[in-house]
């Protein structure tokens, strides 16, 4: 990225506008979802998104969820585009090769649920760092 | 990433064409414009958190000024989610004032919104005669409500004034001035060569990407989404009335949108005035506890109220979901990237029509 | 010298560039400035020209009740305004804080705390008449009999 020549810190409006009513509702899905805990998540969000994306973090997360299904049962316990185009908090090649890995897992013939459960740590652990 | 920036050009916070101060960021490679990024911050003044333990009466007057281009509908929309929480009902004919105050309002607010634009292309002679046309709409809403701006005409049963038969004649006729004015105006636009060349596919905003960041209102519906949450409301479908809808998704189809909307405006207007019976303009009821999540048509698009009151009509919690917030995140990431000269930043960005007092509350 | 003097105030009191800045209103008052250069009003009649750029300024109307990111960026954009300069605050916003100035809220108003205010324009916002008045009785006041540098 470039450097700008004045520039603020702006961590401290971000983290109002995570904290409004709307934004906690989401935070609190994602946290139990992903069983993280929703300080981790608002990190996260603010190293990653600009100011007018984390406003628009709670109807993008609308649409993720009303997004047309039969939702592949992957995408519902991954989040794979949740994570990557709705509200980016992860880069496309981290989240490919999560995909990856819990692909193949399922493959050589790991049950779905414990697979998916490797793949949520995966995921916690990138979150967290 | 590694890409190849030239120059970093931040454009604000004071700008000589933003109305409001926000900092666009654009890395730039000559003019070719490869990402924005826009940082807010400014005008935050944390109203939802005011609101909260506050009764009704106050928290209205708050509403109304999350925003004062569109204070009308923010009043309209918290007082229907109040109503739907204790089931409070509706004369007929203040619900058709309602509707009346609003459309009176989104004129306003659209020759604002067109008014800049000119501005910001440097067609100043077109915007002054928008701007004109725009104070004979805010008399109307004058004449109606008694004041200009933040006017608080929507209360809980009813509206607070009544219409006169005087008025509501003078009413038709401004309606029919603000048509035959605008008509000419159009057309200006439309045959104009510099407005074409500044506008059309410039800022192109696809129907995915409209989806995808979830944009309301005439951001949307330039990009050939008909979602109109006017479609929703009991009054509303009592009229006769289809949302505009263009399919180019540029600057061009953004600001016809709104020319359209202002004529659909004034044509309801003329059939809410049609259907005025006389009668009460006010009911009777008591706040009571619940919760309810509300959507209007703002101005600029949905404008969501999700309200919790307590048993004593106080408002527990509430969350504010406006327009700008969708349509000013959509014109950051998918219109200004890729525009081809850092002069389209601007009237791009305006062409959205963004408003950052409701952005951040 | 008062001849020269007399022409120099003539001068400046037809001339006066004004600069909007919005420190965290609700815009009502910022389309009422706006509404101001519609021709009903006709600003330019009276030599007021609305130009938004700091540098050019004579007059800076302040809208708004003073949010946080301001605080050190309000100050830097006064000083860029060359002599004589004076800034007016227009709306409840920057008197008191209006409705925002509650337990709880971001703001730090009043302005005049962050800046020395020439003139304030109360209302909720003001109409556009009384926004153009302030600024015409105000302006020739400070512009008169101005030199720079003798202070
Ligand atoms: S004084 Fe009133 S209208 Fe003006 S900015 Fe403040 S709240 Fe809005």
């Amino acid at each position: 990225m470039v450097e700008y020549l004045y520039e603020r810190d702006l961590s401290q409006m971000k983290y109002i506008i995570v904290t409004s009513p709307l934004h906690e509702t989401v935070l609190a899905e994602l946290a139990e979802h992903y069983g993280l805990g929703r300080q981790a998540i608002r990190r996260k969000m603010i190293e990653e998104c600009d100011m007018s994306f984390l406003e628009n973090i709670p109807a993008r997360y609308e649409v993720w969820k009303a997004e047309d299904s039969p939702r592949d049962p992957m995408e519902r316990q991954l989040g794979m585009r949740l994570l990557t185009v709705c509200i980016p908090m992860l880069s496309p090649e981290e989240m490919k090769a999560v995909e990856a890995s819990v692909r193949s897992q399922i493959s050589e013939g790991i049950p779905e649920a414990e697979a998916y459960e490797a793949g949520m740590e995966a995921i916690r652990e990138m979150i967290r760092r | 990433m590694k890409r190849t920036v030239d120059v970093s050009l931040p454009i604000g916070p004071v700008h000589p064409v933003f109305k409001e101060p926000c900092r666009i960021k654009c890395e730039t490679r000559g003019e070719y414009v490869l990402n924005a990024e826009i940082e807010l911050g400014y005008v935050k003044k944390g109203i939802e958190r005011i609101m909260r333990g506050r009764p009704w009466q106050e928290v209205m007057f708050l509403a109304e000024r999350v925003c004062g281009i569109c204070s009308v509908i923010h009043n309209m929309v918290f007082i229907e989610g109040v109503e739907l929480i204790s089931d409070i009902s509706l004369t007929d004919r203040a619900a058709y004032l309602r509707v009346i105050v609003n459309e009176l309002d989104r004129i306003q607010s659209h020759l604002l919104a067109n008014y800049s634009y000119c501005y910001t292309i440097e067609h100043e002679t077109l915007a002054m005669y928008l701007l004109n046309l725009r104070e004979t709409a805010m008399d109307a809403l004058e004449r109606l409500t008694g004041a200009r701006v933040t006017c608080s005409y929507i209360i809980p049963g009813g509206v607070r004034f009544d219409l006169s038969e005087a008025d509501a004649r003078w009413l038709q006729e401004t309606v029919d001035t603000i048509d035959s004015e605008l008509t000419r105006f159009v057309t200006m636009f439309k045959t104009g060569s510099l407005i074409a060349l500044r506008s059309k596919e410039v800022g192109i905003f696809t129907r995915e990407e409209a989806i995808e960041s979830h944009a309301v209102g005439p951001t949307a519906r330039a990009s050939g989404l008909t979602h109109d949450c006017r479609l929703d409301h009991p009054t509303y479908r009592r009229l006769d009335f289809t949302p505009v809808v263009y399919t180019e998704g540029d600057n061009y189809a953004r600001i016809m949108v709104r020319f359209d909307e202002v004529f659909q405006s004034t044509a309801l207007i003329r059939e809410c005035l049609d259907r005025l019976e006389l009668g009460k303009i006010r009911g009777g009821g008591e706040v009571i506890a619940g919760t309810s999540r509300w959507a209007g048509e703002a101005p600029r698009g949905e404008l969501t109220y999700q309200i919790t009151t307590d048993e004593y009509g106080r408002v527990m919690n509430i969350g504010i979901r406006t327009p700008s917030i969708m349509n000013i995140e959509a014109c950051a990431h998918y219109m200004i990237k890729g525009v081809l000269s850092a002069a389209d930043v601007t009237s791009t960005y305006i062409s959205s029509d963004p408003c950052i007092a409701c952005n951040e509350r | 010298m008062s001849r020269l003097q007399d022409l120099k105030n003539t001068v400046r009191s037809k001339s006066i560039h004004v600069c909007y800045v919005n420190v965290g209103s609700c815009n009502g008052c910022d389309i009422e400035i706006l509404a101001c250069l519609a021709p009903r009003y006709d600003i330019e009649q009276y030599g007021i020209y609305v130009h938004n750029n700091p540098r050019e300024a004579d007059v800076l109307l302040i809208t708004g009740a003073f949010s946080p990111q301001w605080e050190d960026k309000l100050m830097e954009l006064w000083e860029k305004i060359p002599e004589p300069k004076v800034a007016i605050a227009i709306g409840n916003c920057p008197i008191s804080g209006c409705v925002f100035n509650r337990e709880g809220s971001y703001v730090d108003p009043p302005v005049r705390k962050h800046i020395p205010i020439g003139a304030e324009v109360p209302g909720c916002p003001p109409r556009p008449t009384e926004i153009l008045q302030a600024v015409l009785s105000l302006a020739p006041v400070v512009f008169k009999d101005y030199e720079g540098g003798n202070e």
